[in-house]
Order: C-alpha cells, then structure tokens, then sequence
C-alpha cells in the first residue's frame, strides 16, 4: 500500500510540486488547509510557503494534533519554512515563536544579496536516515532569507555555507525530518530524499 | 556559492513549443511536456515556459498545460505569458509554477509588479524585459516584441527591481534565434544596474556565448533553439564553463 501524506497548506505558494513529487516517489499525497483529518494519513509534510507568522497563526489551532501525531512515531517532513517552524523561535518578522518541536532559534542569514536562492551545495555531516546513500556533497536548490545556524547541534545532518556563514541543511530527530532546500526542486537527488521519506512513511526504513 | 543556471527555454503557442528568429517566423520544435522532462534528464538547471501569444490572443494562462509541465519535473520552474493579475499569479503558482514572469502587465500596470512581490514574495516574481537596441539606448517592447514602449530598458529595470522584482529575464529581440551571441552590452548594462540575479537570453549560438554572458554578469544563462536542435545539451554547457572555472552543477 502506498502510503498516505498530508501536505498542508498554510500559506501562498507552490505546494502543487510537492504534491507532485511525492506521487512521483510512489505516495498518495492530498493537499489540505486543516489538520482536521490527520489520522487518516501516515505522514505529514510542512511546505515552504509563506512566512513564519502567517503559518503559525495557521498551525497553532492544530498543534494538539501534530503532537499526537508524532506521539504515535508517525513521521514529519518538514520543508523550507517547514524546517524552521520545528524550532522554539525565528527572528523573522518578530520574534515569532515556533512548534518548540527542537530547541533553537532560527536567525537572518547575513549574506548579500537575499534570498539565498539558487543550486548551492549540501554536505552530509552526520549519519542520517533521510539522507541514507548520500554520504557526499551534493547540489540542492534553495530559496529562503532565515535559518537554523547551530550547526554543531546532532541532529543537524548536513550543512550548507553561503556568504561566509554556515547553516542547517538537514535536520533529522526522528519521527521529525527536515530540509532547508527543497527536494522537490532538486532534480534527481531530491527525487530520491524523498523517496526515502516516503518509504520512511510507510514504515520500511526506520531500524529501532 | 550559488552556481550559475543554464535555462532551456520552451515558447509555446498553440501547445506546442516554437520558436522563431527576432520574435518572428515561428516554428513548431515539440511537446511541451516531453522535452521539458529531457531537459531536466539533460541537466537543465531551471526552466522556463513562455505563453508567447496569450498577450495577442487576451486571453490568460494556460494552467493546465502548467500543472502537466509542473508533475513531470523536478527543478525550478518559471511561467510567463497572459499574466494580467494577482489572480493570474495565485492560480500559476497554485498550478506547480515556483515562479511567476510578468513582461506586458508590468509595464502597462507597475503597481503589480510591487502588489504581486508583497503578496507572495520578491523570490517569486521575475520581471521579463524584451528590449531592441536603437539609437542612444535600448528600449523596451511589450505583446511579444510587437509594441514599443519608449521606456529605457536600464531604467526600467532599475524601477521593476524597486518595484520589488525578485528577478529580471533580459532578452535581446536582435539577437533571438540568430545564434550569434548574447547581446553581451545590454546584459552588463542591466546587471550593472541591479543587484537583482539576471538571466540573460537571446542569441546563444555556441558555448563561448554563455561564458560571455556570465562574464557580463548573468547568474542565469537562458536559451531555446540550440537546444531544441539537440546542438548542445545544458550539460555540455555546463561541462564547459566549469572547465573555465565557473560553479556549476554537474551532479
């Protein structure tokens, strides 16, 4: 049985390439603006659209549900602002608190021009499930202004330098997954993160 | 460091996939859907698909062809052509478009070039120039080439960036389809001008050409025919400017 995802829409933006992607990588996957029917699906996936209030205002009402939806080891990715939702608190247009699902704070990265967009490389760090059969730096495409920094933290996985700065290019505390870029943007590597994501969602990756 | 993008292009008319020389004398080079997924094989690095008579024909996008062109691949995507709105840019974006290209719109309705970047973001709204070199300057055409503006190219990329263009896509109609190189002047001229990423465009006919064009200061580096005509592949491209030293993705 292909496995079921939930990508929710909290903001303004492509989450249609998500969606697309996942299928291509062998997922049912539904584009929803509520958590309302969470239970049904195995996995759920936090796009990178819009910005870190607006999703908050959005997710807060279900924060309930994401809890008891990792309670039960059900797997979260999490995609560009997706990542950084998963933190205590972000710098952008605020403070704005987080989901506090990691401890930490995402900053403003200083490099100039922002965004920080484009092909830029990610260097695997640690072991990593997600990132299973990719042990060497690869090409990822990103599009964002804010970041996780603590670099030196174990469940970031792999790093990306931009502007003489380092940040978070994986993060991974499982059943919480997350990438700064976005996969489903990344040619053939991010077709095949996801892929693992998606077996990881139908529970034929995760060794206990 | 942010490698530099080679971009295949795909004008479409009709569904299928055209291109002329200088705006003109259109041609039918393929399927849409198909060769935007062997670009990609091909190691396109973005793509973008230009609706090049929606303008002439009033009407809007076409978004299902956007969402079939949006589900086969799996690299950034740029759409333009017909769009007249915000309404426009939210459905384009909502069919699989990562970034949405305004060209007519913006010169005849500036305020939504600055409506659109605050609403969804300057990261997704690329301002599209097609400029003509005439005395003193070069100006800017609208409607596929058809109508002169009178607006300075320079200037107004200057205003479509303060206006809040992530981006601007440059094309010289002089050098379209004529394979004899990018209009290197106007590409330096403009990326002079902007701190905006440039993607220049028009003329490419050999791989030199694509070196000059990031010595001019293009991040972006777009062409249609000759790889339409299978003459190069992004790859090869790409293979030659990195052996003259230039980041690229080659993997």
């Amino acid at each position: 049985m292909a496995p079921r995802i939930l990508v929710f829409k909290y903001g303004v933006g492509n989450v249609f390439s998500v969606k697309a992607a996942l299928e291509r990588a062998g997922a049912l996957a539904d584009i929803k603006d509520s958590l309302e029917d969470i239970e049904d699906y195995d996995a759920l996936v936090l796009p990178g659209v819009g910005t870190m209030p607006a999703a908050m205002r959005r997710l807060t009402a279900w924060r309930g549900k994401v809890e008891r939806h990792l309670e039960k080891r059900k797997p979260l990715l999490g995609i560009c602002l997706g990542l950084q939702l998963l933190f205590e608190e972000s710098e952008e247009l605020g403070p704005t608190p987080g989901l506090g699902l990691l401890p930490g704070r995402i900053e403003k990265l200083r490099a100039k021009p922002l965004p920080h967009i484009g092909w830029n490389l990610v260097e695997p760090m640690r072991p990593s499930e997600l990132l299973k059969g990719l042990e060497k730096p690869f090409y990822a495409y990103y599009i964002h202004s804010y970041a996780y920094k603590g670099v030196e933290k174990p469940y970031v996985k792999a790093h990306t330098r931009v502007g003489g700065e380092v940040f978070a290019a994986v993060v991974e505390k499982p059943p919480l997954y997350a990438t700064q870029f976005h996969p489903e943007r990344s040619g053939r590597t991010g077709a095949s993160i996801l892929s693992r994501f998606v077996e990881i969602a139908g529970g034929r990756g995760l060794e206990d | 460091m942010v490698a530099v993008r080679v971009i295949p292009c795909l004008d479409v008319a009709g569904g299928r996939v055209v291109k002329g020389v200088k705006f003109q004398r259109l041609r039918e080079k393929g399927d849409p859907v198909e060769l935007a997924a062997r670009y990609e094989e091909l190691g396109a690095d973005e793509l973008v698909l230009l609706d090049v008579t929606a303008t002439i024909e009033d009407r809007g996008p076409l978004y299902n062809l956007v969402r079939n062109v949006a589900s086969a691949i799996s690299i950034p995507f740029t759409v333009g052509g017909g769009v007249r709105n915000l309404y426009d840019v939210e459905k384009l974006l909502d069919s699989g478009a990562d970034k949405v290209s305004i060209n007519t719109a913006a010169v005849k309705n500036p305020r939504l070039v600055e409506e659109a970047s605050r609403e969804f973001g300057s990261q997704s709204i690329v301002v599209a120039i097609d400029a003509k070199r005439e005395p003193g300057g070069w100006r800017v055409y609208v409607a596929s080439g058809k109508v002169p503006t009178g607006l300075d190219a320079i200037a107004w990329a200057r205003r479509a960036v303060e206006l809040g263009a992530g981006e601007l896509l440059v094309t010289s109609i002089d050098r379209d389809g004529t394979r004899e190189g990018y209009d290197v002047e106007l590409t330096r001229a403009i990326a002079e001008a902007v701190e905006a990423p440039v993607i220049a465009s028009g003329g490419a006919g050999r791989l030199e050409h694509f070196y000059e064009a990031y010595r001019a200061g293009a991040t972006g580096l777009l062409a249609a025919g000759l790889f339409h005509d299978s003459i190069l592949t992004p790859m090869e491209v790409k293979e030659y400017l990195a052996s003259r030293g230039v980041e690229v993705r080659l993997w």
